[in-house]
């Protein structure tokens, strides 16, 4: 049953995990990610769930580890210097394929930067940000709705393809408040992870289980070798690529100019294509809510037909090279970042009259 | 519930941290679910913990919204006098700004909007509270932009603070002056 909400998307979060049967949080609070885990603290317990402060992140994303191996859906969540810390272990659960969801709330960069919104955590967030060279699946919400709806996605994905999964927000869609229909959504059924750390007694063929983030090193079944399990998490990571694209195109049909961001410029964004539009111009925006995957066809598809692109993301330029990539030199990309912010200061934020003006300019 | 409305309204709540700023921003949002399909509630402060610029905007309306974040609204409440200057970019053209006449030094320098002052902060120290002016100036904007039922607030204040009495009625009593004020300086 549905149950209608005004709450803050950094509390669409909780709400989301809670009505997906999330069962345990573990974080350390940092701004502008602190109503996250202020609502775990809250709402949690009573529930007879766990909620755990860690003495750090990497507290945070190592008792995250222990939680997925047991077999539990569990979480953390984020911001700056502390996704910094956890970078390390979000490698070892890809090697040990343990399924958990990673909210990360993004502020300014780099080092402790600012506390207050940004979007420049893209690379690290897209490109697995620790050792190795792996892959995650990044779902980044455009509304305080989708944060909700997508943190139940992001478990669902997490526990199909035993792998970590990043939410990408910000600081400004973490702070603002809207409307959100709170509901369990049905993803479907999925296994009951016969491979958690439950104790022989619990497992059904009776026998111990081990979780491993060392496969070079100590190879288990099925895997004979090192590079037979990295085939197994190459063809892991296609089907995602395969499978798990989503995006949005908003009124992209015959752009002159196509608009690309996600987050909290893709509602500015919007706001700017209905400027443009009100004034006649042909002006669109594809918004990518999977950053990884990322819709590099349908990028490339609006290339081919001659439009140009503007990137509008709170950075020096992150996205912009996904952009880029899809377009194969077919078209001219152009950025509105943080310099275009309305005042130079770190509560400046990216406006839609900006963005506006750089659409006037480019057509 | 009330019957659905088939407008727009934006609002930028600003002022200094510590004043109300954002909770009058709250109020009026919370108040706005009972009338409008969507709603949102857009807050922007600094680090300090008081005295920082502080904002927050207020979006209700009939259509979707596609960003919560505008660059400038209908209307701008400045809750602090000091703070015209900064905020009086951020109204549209024929838009209205009203402002805290208390500390009040800068000129208007935009002819292209309607200035209002409210003496909101005298009226709460003389009601004995200074720290309910943000409900004066909430009431003066209700009234004077005819935003929403007045009814709306008063519902809100007491699912906010029907559980403390003395709280509930010196925020109803500040929201009531400043609707009598908004009636008032109606041209």
């Amino acid at each position: 049953m549905a149950e209608k909400m005004f709450v803050q998307g950094n509390e669409a979060v909780g709400w989301g995990a809670l009505y997906c049967g999330c069962d345990g949080f573990f974080g350390y609070p940092i701004t502008p990610q602190n109503e996250v885990t202020q609502w775990f603290a809250h709402e949690f317990p009573k529930r007879g769930k766990v909620f755990l402060q860690s003495q750090s992140e990497v507290g945070s994303i190592n008792m995250l580890f222990g939680g997925a191996a047991a077999g539990f859906r569990v979480m953390t969540s984020t911001s700056g210097p502390g996704w910094g810390l956890m970078q390390e272990t979000i490698s070892h659960l890809v090697a040990a394929e343990l399924p958990c969801v990673i909210v990360l709330v993004q502020r300014g960069g780099p080092g402790a930067g600012s506390i207050r919104h940004a979007q420049m955590d893209y690379i690290t967030a897209t490109r697995g940000g620790g050792q190795g060279g792996y892959k995650n699946i990044v779902l980044a919400p455009g509304s305080v709705q989708e944060v909700h709806d997508l943190i139940q996605l992001g478990f669902h994905l997490a526990d199909k393809y035993r792998n970590p999964l990043v939410i990408l927000t910000d600081g400004i869609l973490g702070q603002v408040s809207e409307s959100v229909e709170v509901k369990t959504i049905d993803f479907g059924p999925l296994d009951k992870k016969p491979w958690a750390l439950r104790g022989r007694e619990r497992q059904e063929d009776g026998k111990s289980r081990i979780v491993n983030s060392a496969v070079g090193v100590l190879p288990l079944p099925p895997y004979p070798n090192y590079i037979s399990w990295l085939k197994h998490i190459e063809e892991k990571y296609r089907e995602m690529e395969g499978s798990e694209l989503r995006y949005e195109i908003y009124q992209a049909e015959g752009a002159d100019l196509i608009l690309v961001a996600y987050g909290y410029t893709s509602r500015v964004s919007k706001e700017a294509v209905n400027m443009a539009r009100a004034e006649g111009h042909k002006v669109g925006m594809i918004r990518p809510i999977t950053l990884w995957p990322f819709p590099y066809s349908v990028i490339r598809e609006k290339a081919m037909l001659g439009c140009k692109f503007l990137v509008v993301e709170d950075s020096l330029g992150l996205l912009i090279d996904d952009v880029k990539i899809g377009v194969e030199g077919r078209a001219d990309v152009h950025l509105v970042g943080i310099l275009d912010r309305h005042i130079p200061t770190d509560g400046g934020m990216i406006m839609p009259g900006r963005v506006f003006e750089e659409i006037k300019r480019l057509l | 519930m009330e019957e659905k409305s088939n407008s727009r309204t934006d609002v930028i709540m600003a002022g200094l941290g510590g004043m109300g700023v954002l909770m009058a921003g709250q109020i009026l949002a919370w108040a706005a679910l009972k009338k409008y399909e969507h709603v949102s509630w857009l807050p922007s402060y600094g680090v300090e913990k008081r005295g920082g610029l502080c904002e927050c905007i207020v979006i209700f309306s009939d259509q979707d919204i596609a960003s919560p974040l505008i660059d400038r609204a209908q209307t701008v409440v400045v809750f602090d006098g000091s703070q015209l200057k900064t905020f009086e970019p951020r109204v549209l053209p024929g838009g209205m700004i009203l402002v805290e006449s208390s500390g009040l030094e800068d000129e208007q320098e935009r002819r292209d909007y309607e200035l209002v002052k409210i003496p909101g902060l005298e009226i709460a120290v003389s009601m004995g509270i200074r720290q309910i002016s943000n409900l004066v100036l909430l009431g003066t904007y209700i009234s004077i932009r005819g935003a929403m039922p007045s009814e709306l607030i008063e519902g809100e204040l007491k699912r906010r603070f029907g559980r403390k009495k003395a709280i509930l009625e010196c925020n109803q009593n500040a929201f009531r002056r400043g609707l009598e004020l908004g009636r008032n300086t109606k041209k």
